[in-house]
């Protein structure tokens, strides 16, 4: 119809999936949502999330207008106020609170549900002049630090497996703990694609789930003995001999040598004498630094100036002059080695990663893990045989305690068959969005040196003394970000104040007193809200309908309440001068040719200059470490003896968990392909498909409880209880239940799934990488039938 | 239409998009997806690990001697030259004779006036398609107003693994015609005599994978 207007834009939903979008608008209203071409025709495609965006916009669930609360904290009983009010009202209480307590008495957190994720932190930054508190992280952060520690630090959620499009040059692909047919949809393709064109595609799931189906083999290993698994599969790659000895020795720290005394590397000085550097050979002109670098190369990131800084401080044995020197010095460092190095007991990190796995032979691990030997050692036979061979993680594998130890295993499989920096190799995350090449665009107006918001992981707000009295939300922390619900409920409610910023009532609005309607990423009051650059493209997120409701733009109350604040200077721009600054003053050569004004022109979708091959990371084998090598020892967490990936049963999901005989059930919440987390909790063309919560369980755990599927369940433990209808389903193993994620606390009949989960800190993540991340499936339970009173609470 | 099953995810991509071009109401579905496995959505037949479940979506399938046809009274179902047939909303008098006529349950009735989403009362999708009201019956008409634009259906649009080919499957050049050809290609109660239009390459992964659990 010719009234019908068609905008393109990006959703912005936390599967990463960044689907270029083409909305219908009729008479000003979003009428339907489908995929918009993109400009690598690669990532053309939506999910069938963001196509229920029609019904997600104007969904009753959404907030109307700003709210205050009238009623006792928690009892949902608000009153309409105008934005003035409210903002007056906020700004007011933040003053007095700044004056009487300083800035760090206020607290600043984000779900990323909402439209744009990080804002509110310039706000946050500059609060009191000096900066409030950022409640940061908890989530799929674990594999990434086990990713950043040995590849170099590429930020919290760095990627660093090769782009979705190199599958295709995969021989085999392992997904480890990953279910994309359900979280990273449109990815999906480019796996069945490899399969399809006769690739292995093997699935490492405890569930048969809807990625498993599609894998050419499935393994199902015991819920949380995946790392046995990986140590395991190691002893095999090293006793066999399978790996790529000289890829090994030139690009990771296996042949760096560790002190046995302390567990440090050994450095220059550490013993009395070097055998110094050989004498120069021929051919040498082109064994150049590997960590020199090109001034290009160093300006692709901020961790790069890291690589290689200490390169020449790190000892090997040199096998041919029997002494110790620097590696570039060596003749012939040896790579299996232990002894003295003028007296000192040292070894190298490949004697003691061989030392580490030694013990994990197939039949312990098989006994571990629940599968059989022979199906250990075919499955570590055809990943070693099977070059180029790509590993690639989900969030998954995240969730458990010792998520960065099983990530670390898997990336020395990588590293010690060289299947790192080749095409169709690699190992990594590989959700949506990963391993694209990602240009920079500009900075927004940089913020003054003194305004910095002091970060507080999340996992840690319950668990310590925080001066903080007022906490500011945007999205669903309570259902979303946090473990151990009821624990964060009594924090919530000992809050002086208590402001939600969401498109929806959920279970944060309910807690809060001033309440305040955000418009979702398809709402402007400019004609484009942000850029991103994703698929080798430059996307703008333009504005395809006005603000539902009384709702305004995120960065609209932001620079309102900074008005208010006294930081209205730094808010002087809107949506789209600032996204102008970011293309037109992006330095990035991918940008070439490309500006603001063509971007528009062209609909809002641009390829980048960047090449047409699929991105491959770590090509150049350059790693943004201390040693320049690929890292598979980290010194720092020797003294707690996790310098190497080892596995340590202290899991709540392993049966040796002393929780296990009283709770004997696991309970994960695998993420569902109706929602991005809780996002489209409410679009209603879902939830006729899928209705409601509902507790998955083998069949015999069901009947040895006297359940069957309709049933309503009662899932508890010492934490809390969630009741649910059971389904039985022989996708989980004896011992597994699922309740998939993000339903939203009134869609419980009672309880909520966060009120069972696990918020333990685990301390080795905490002193390396300042944070610790949440093990929401780390959670025991056990079921019974649900009784009235379980139901009426 | 050639539907790859060894290629379905169970998203329900097709079926929202179909809801929402066509301006489907609550509780209605011109395609749904079943689950061939156990008795509950998304949950496998068998015994962990030995299970077995793939995705099955279903449409009305055209058939080229369509058993709904005959039986209207008021000729409002019809069968275009190109083989799609068609509801003539405004001649159906929900007597409801075609429903049980449908060997492949592709045909529902608007027992009420539709129930569109809140915001969304006036429709939403493509504004081509008709509006229905209570007592009509409806189903897929393979988007014949896409069709007719000389665009694919909106199922086929939005799959993102590439289940579904639409064409013309009688020219040989086809892409639905080469799906159609390849080995194991079936369609659903073939005996039917109804002849349909919708043919499915088995979902083969499951039956030809390793398990080791």
């Amino acid at each position: 119809m010719s009234s019908d207007q068609i905008i393109n834009t990006v959703c912005a939903h936390n599967c990463g999936g960044r689907a270029r979008l083409a909305c219908t608008v009729r008479e000003g209203k979003l009428v339907r949502v489908a995929a918009a071409d993109a400009p690598d025709p690669s990532y053309t495609g939506a999910c069938v999330r963001c196509l229920t965006l029609p019904q997600w916009v104007y969904s009753k669930e959404r907030i109307a207008q700003p709210m205050r609360r009238t009623g006792q904290r928690g009892s949902g009983q608000f009153e309409p106020v105008s934005w003035d009010t409210a903002l007056d009202e906020i700004a007011a209480r933040f003053t007095a609170l700044i004056g009487e307590h300083g800035a760090q008495s206020i607290a600043f957190t984000r779900s990323s549900g909402t439209s744009t994720l990080g804002r509110y932190m310039r706000l946050a930054a500059l609060l009191g002049g000096g900066g409030s508190m950022d409640f940061y992280g908890g989530v799929d952060m674990a594999v990434h630090m086990g990713l950043n520690s040995t590849f170099g630090d590429k930020g919290m959620y760095g990627q660093h497996a090769n782009e979705w499009t190199d599958r295709m040059h995969s021989k085999f692909i392992l997904v480890w703990g990953h279910n994309p047919a359900e979280t990273a949809l449109t990815s999906m393709k480019f796996l069945l694609d490899a399969r399809d064109a006769g690739s292995e595609l093997v699935v490492i799931d405890p569930r048969y789930s809807a990625t498993a189906m599609h894998a050419t083999w499935w393994l199902a290993p015991r819920v949380a003995s995946d790392l046995a698994l990986a140590l395991g599969l190691l002893r095999i790659l090293i006793t066999e001999n399978l790996i790529d000895a000289p890829f090994a020795m030139a690009h990771s720290s296996a042949p760096l040598l560790v002190r046995l005394d302390n567990g440090r590397l050994l450095r220059a000085g550490d013993a009395a004498g070097d055998v110094g550097a050989r004498a120069p050979r021929a051919g040498d002109a082109d064994a150049r630094s590997p960590h020199a670098g090109t001034e290009a190369e160093r300006r692709v990131g901020p961790s790069a100036s890291v690589a290689g800084k200490d390169a020449g401080v790190y000892r090997v044995w040199d096998g041919e002059r029997g002494g110790a020197c620097a590696p570039h010095e060596a003749a012939a460092a040896t790579l299996d080695w232990r002894g003295e190095v003028d007296g000192m007991p040292a070894a190298t990190v490949f004697n003691l990663l061989a030392a580490n796995v030694a013990a994990y032979t197939p039949e312990r691990v098989a006994q571990q893990t629940g599968l059989k030997a022979s199906d250990i050692l075919d499955l570590a036979h055809a990943y070693a045989r099977s070059k180029p061979a790509v590993i690639g993680f989900g969030y998954g594998v995240d969730r458990y305690r010792h998520g960065e130890l099983l990530v670390r295993a898997a990336a020395a499989m990588a590293i010690l068959t060289g299947n790192v920096g080749q095409p169709g190799g690699g190992v990594g995350v590989q959700s949506h969005g990963s391993g694209f090449r990602l240009p920079r665009l500009a900075r927004e107006k940089p913020l003054p040196p003194w305004a910095r918001a002091t970060p507080v992981p999340m996992i840690e707000v319950t668990q310590r003394e925080l001066p903080v009295r007022a906490l500011f939300c945007q999205g669903d922390w309570l259902n979303q970000r946090m473990g151990d619900m009821n624990k964060t409920a009594e924090y919530i409610s000992k809050l002086e104040f208590v402001v939600t910023v969401d498109h929806f009532w959920q279970t944060t609005t309910q807690w809060s007193d001033i309440v305040l309607p955000a418009s979702t990423f398809l709402e402007g009051t400019a004609p484009v809200r942000d850029a991103v650059v994703t698929g080798n493209s430059v996307l703008l997120r333009q504005k395809v309908i006005d603000p539902v409701g009384d709702s305004r733009p995120d960065a609209d109350i932001e620079r309102d309440l900074a008005q208010r604040l006294g930081l209205g200077e730094w808010f002087t721009e809107t949506a789209d001068e600032i996204v102008r600054g970011q293309i037109d003053g992006s330095l990035d050569p991918a940008f070439a040719g490309i500006s603001y004004e063509r971007l528009v022109a062209a609909g809002g979708g641009l390829r980048l200059d960047v090449p047409r091959t699929p991105n491959v990371q770590y090509a150049d084998l350059r790693f943004a470490t201390p040693s320049g090598r690929a890292e598979l020892y980290l010194e720092e967490l020797a003294d707690i003896g996790e310098a190497l990936p080892v596995y340590v049963e202290d899991h709540e999901a392993q049966r040796s968990h002393p929780m296990a005989a009283e709770f004997p059930l696991v309970l994960v919440q695998a993420h569902v392909r109706q929602r991005a987390h809780s996002t489209f909790f409410n679009t209603g063309w879902t939830l006729e498909v899928w209705p409601e919560p509902t507790l998955e369980m083998n069949p015999d755990d069901a009947a040895a409880r006297g359940l069957a599927s309709g049933d309503l369940g009662e899932a508890h433990n010492r934490r809390g209880h969630m009741v649910a209808r059971v389904v039985c389903n022989p996708d989980l193993p004896p011992g597994m239940c699922n309740l998939g994620e993000g339903w939203k606390q009134q869609q419980y009949i009672s309880g909520n799934v966060q009120m069972l989960t696990n918020d333990l800190i685990n301390q080795a993540q905490t002193r390396l990488w300042g944070h610790s991340n949440i093990p929401f499936y780390d959670t025991r339970i056990e079921v019974r039938r649900a009784n009235a009173a379980a139901t009426a609470s | 239409m050639v539907l790859n099953l060894d290629r379905c995810i169970g998203c329900w991509a097709c079926a929202v998009a179909c809801k929402m071009e066509n301006s489907i109401g609550e509780g209605l579905w011109w395609q749904e997806i079943k689950t061939i496995g156990g008795a509950d959505i998304d949950t496998s037949a068998g015994v962990f690990p030995n299970v077995s479940k793939h995705y099955q979506p279903r449409n009305c399938f055209h058939c080229a001697e369509p058993p709904c046809l005959p039986v209207c009274p008021t000729s409002a179902i019809v069968q275009r030259a190109d083989g799609i047939v068609d509801i003539i909303y405004d001649k159906c008098i929900g007597c409801g004779k075609c429903e049980p006529a449908c060997p492949y349950d592709a045909i529902e009735m608007n027992q009420f006036a539709p129930v569109l989403p809140t915001g969304l009362e006036q429709g939403h999708g493509a504004a081509e398609v008709p509006p229905r009201r209570a007592h009509v019956v409806e189903k897929c008409s393979f988007c014949s107003h896409r069709v007719d634009q000389g665009l694919q259906p909106a199922c086929v649009e939005a799959c993102p693994t590439q289940v579904i080919t639409f064409g013309d499957v009688d020219d040989p050049d086809s892409a639905v015609a080469r799906q159609r050809a390849k080995p194991g290609a079936f369609r659903i109660d073939e005996q039917s005599g109804a002849d349909p239009s919708v043919w499915f390459l088995p979902a083969l992964a499951g039956a030809k994978q390793r398990r080791s659990g």
